[in-house]
C-alpha cells in the first residue's frame, strides 16, 4: 500500500535532500510544503500519514505546526528534521508530540532506523526492484543545480548555512548552558558598497564592536565577522562567569572568546558538510588599531560582489545578542558551486 | 630526539600540518618532499599533488636563478638564511589571508631557509618556513608614509 508522506521545509535544497534520504524502494507518494500552514492543509487533505517537519520556517514554524496538530488531533505521525540540535529543541518537540528528531543534514541510515524503530517501515512496504524499474522515483535534480552564471541560486547556501548555524548555536548553548534562539539565516549577494556601509556602521555607532577573522582552504576563502552590541556586555560577562571589573582588556578577551566559539563552530559546520578543511587567521578587533575608513578607502581593493551569510544569535533571558556574518569572496563561488553539485550527485548515487 | 615512537610521530606530524606557518622540505634537486597544511590551503595545491613535483615547475613565477643561489649558499655555509618582506614582498604569491578587509591583495612573507643535516652529516634537504607578515608589513609601510608626510610638513612650515 502506498503511504502518503509530506516533507515540510522552506528550503527546496533541504526538501530534495530529504527525498534522497528516504529508504530505497519504499512505496510512498511524496508531497511537499514550504511552511507550517501548507503542511496543515496537506495533512487535512490526507496527504500526510507521515510528516517530516523542519523547525525554522517562515509563516508558521515547526513548533506552531506541532501545536496545531496536537490541538486539532490531526492524523499524522511527525518526525522533526532540523538543524537546531540544541537539547532544548529536542525536548520541546517531543513534548509537543513529535515521534522523533533527525538532525540535518539527514543521513539515509538514520532515517531508516527511525522509521523501522517506530514500526512505520515494514518489509512489505518495500517495492521489489522490478516494480521500482517500472515506477522510477522522479527526482528533479536538474532544477536544483546551482547555476554557474551570475544568477546564483542561493537556496543550497541557505540550507548549508542553516545546518552550520544550528551547530554553532548548539555549541553556544552547551558552553553557556542556555537556549539560543535560532533565526532563519540571511543569505545575500552584497555589493562592496553595502559591505562598506555595514562596516562603517559598526565603526561609527557607539556601542558596536567587531571581530574579524580570515579563513581559507580548498579554493574557498573569505572572512568571518562578529558584530557585538556593547549593551549585551553585562549579559555576556554573566554568561561567561567573568568575575572582576569589566575593563577594555576584559571586553576584548570576552569578544575574542565568543567569536572563536561562533566562527569556529560555524566554519566547521560548513567544512564538514562540504568535506573541505579551512585554516583560520588570528582574529582581529576591527577599528582598534586601524580605522575602518582606512580599510574601506584603500584603493587597491576591488571587492566586486561578495556572498554574505548573516545570522543574528539571541539569548533572550540574558539580554544578549550578536551578529555572525560570513563573507565569501566571488573567486570562491565557482569552487563552492562545484562542491555543492558534487554533494547532490553523491546523494543520488 | 631519542625514542621517537609512533604516537609522538603522529602528534608531531599533526602539529607540522596545522601550524600557522608554511613548511616545505626540498631535496637537492628542488623536488618537494613536505608540503604542510598552510601551504595546501593558501596555494590550493594538495600535499599529495605537490609531493615529488619540482618547485620551479609548480611555481614558474619563482625567480629560479636567484633562489638557486640562495640555497647553494645555505648548503655551503651550513647555516640558516633569511628572506624578509623588505627585500622581496613574498616568495610564494598567495592571496591576503583577509581577502575582504585586508588593505593589500597579496600576503607579505618572511622566509627562513634551514639546511637539514642527514644522519651521515650531508645536507640532502632544505627546509623553508614561510611566515605571513602582512599585518606588520602593511602597518610599518603606513607608519613610514605618515612619518615622511610629517617630515615634509615640518620642512615646508620651516621654509615659510
Amino acid at each position: 500500500m502506498t503511504i502518503p508522506i509530506l516533507i515540510c521545509d522552506d528550503s527546496s535544497f533541504a526538501r530534495k535532500q530529504m527525498v534522497r534520504s528516504l529508504p530505497d524502494n519504499w512505496d510512498v507518494s511524496i508531497s511537499f510544503a514550504e511552511n507550517g500552514e501548507q503542511a496543515i492543509a496537506a495533512i487535512k487533505a490526507g496527504k500526510a500519514d507521515i510528516l517530516f517537519l523542519d523547525l525554522n520556517m517562515p509563516v508558521l514554524d515547526g513548533y506552531g505546526t506541532l501545536e496545531i496538530i496536537s490541538q486539532q488531533d490531526l492524523p499524522t505521525l511527525t518526525i522533526v528534521v532540523s538543524g537546531d540540535i540544541q537539547p532544548e529543541a529536542f525536548k520541546r518537540v517531543k513534548a509537543l508530540g513529535a515521534l522523533d528528531f533527525i538532525k540535518k543534514p539527514t543521513a539515509k541510515e538514520k532515517v531508516k532506523s527511525v522509521l523501522t524503530n517506530y514500526g512505520i517501515l515494514r518489509e512489505e512496504d518495500l517495492l521489489t526492484s522490478e516494480l521500482l524499474k517500472e515506477f522510477p522515483v522522479e527526482v528533479q535534480c536538474d532544477k536544483l543545480r546551482v547555476s554557474q552564471d551570475s544568477q546564483l541560486n542561493l537556496d543550497p547556501y541557505q540550507e548549508i548555512a542553516n545546518v552550520a548555524m544550528g551547530r554553532a548555536g548548539d555549541l553556544l548553548a552547551r558552553v553557556f548552558d542556555v537556549t539560543v534562539q535560532l533565526p532563519i539565516p540571511n543569505v545575500n549577494i552584497l555589493a562592496s558598497s553595502e559591505l562598506h556601509m555595514m562596516l562603517k556602521a559598526a565603526d561609527q555607532q557607539q556601542g558596536i564592536s567587531a571581530v574579524c577573522q580570515g579563513y581559507i582552504g580548498s579554493g574557498i576563502s573569505g572572512e568571518a565577522l562578529i558584530l557585538f552590541y556593547d549593551s549585551s556586555l553585562n549579559g555576556l560577562a554573566k554568561l561567561m562567569h567573568y568575575e572582576g571589573e569589566i575593563n577594555d582588556a576584559a571586553e576584548r578577551e570576552m569578544l575574542v572568546d565568543l567569536s572563536n566559539i561562533l566562527i569556529g563552530a560555524f566554519l566547521k559546520g560548513i567544512s564538514d558538510q562540504l568535506d573541505v578543511a579551512f585554516s583560520q587567521s588570528h582574529p582581529e578587533l576591527l577599528g582598534l588599531h586601524r580605522s575602518v575608513d582606512d580599510i574601506i578607502n584603500s584603493g587597491s581593493r576591488n571587492w566586486q560582489e561578495i556572498l554574505a551569510i548573516e545570522i543574528n544569535y539571541v539569548i533572550e533571558d540574558h539580554d544578549f545578542q550578536c551578529d555572525l556574518i560570513i563573507l565569501i569572496t566571488q573567486a570562491s563561488l565557482k569552487t563552492l558551486n562545484n562542491k555543492i553539485n558534487y554533494l547532490l550527485d553523491e546523494q543520488i548515487a | 630526539m631519542s625514542g621517537l615512537d609512533f604516537k609522538e610521530f603522529h602528534w608531531m606530524a599533526s602539529m607540522i600540518n596545522s601550524i600557522d606557518a608554511g613548511m616545505v622540505v626540498l631535496d637537492n634537486d628542488f623536488n618537494i618532499k613536505i608540503w604542510n597544511g598552510f601551504m595546501e590551503h593558501h596555494s590550493n595545491i594538495d600535499s599529495a599533488d605537490a609531493k615529488g613535483q619540482n618547485l620551479f615547475s609548480l611555481f614558474p613565477q619563482l625567480p629560479e636563478k636567484w633562489f638557486r643561489r640562495k640555497i647553494a649558499a645555505v648548503r655551503t655555509i651550513q647555516n640558516q638564511s633569511f628572506i624578509t618582506w623588505q627585500q622581496r614582498d613574498y616568495l610564494f604569491k598567495f592571496d591576503n589571508y583577509r581577502p575582504i578587509t585586508g588593505t593589500v591583495d597579496f600576503m607579505y612573507q618572511n622566509v627562513t631557509i634551514i639546511p637539514l643535516m642527514s644522519l651521515t652529516g650531508q645536507i640532502e634537504q632544505i627546509s623553508l618556513i614561510i611566515y605571513d607578515v602582512t599585518d606588520s608589513a602593511t602597518k610599518s609601510i603606513a607608519l613610514q608614509a605618515a612619518n615622511q608626510r610629517i617630515k615634509e610638513l615640518t620642512r615646508s612650515s620651516q621654509a615659510d
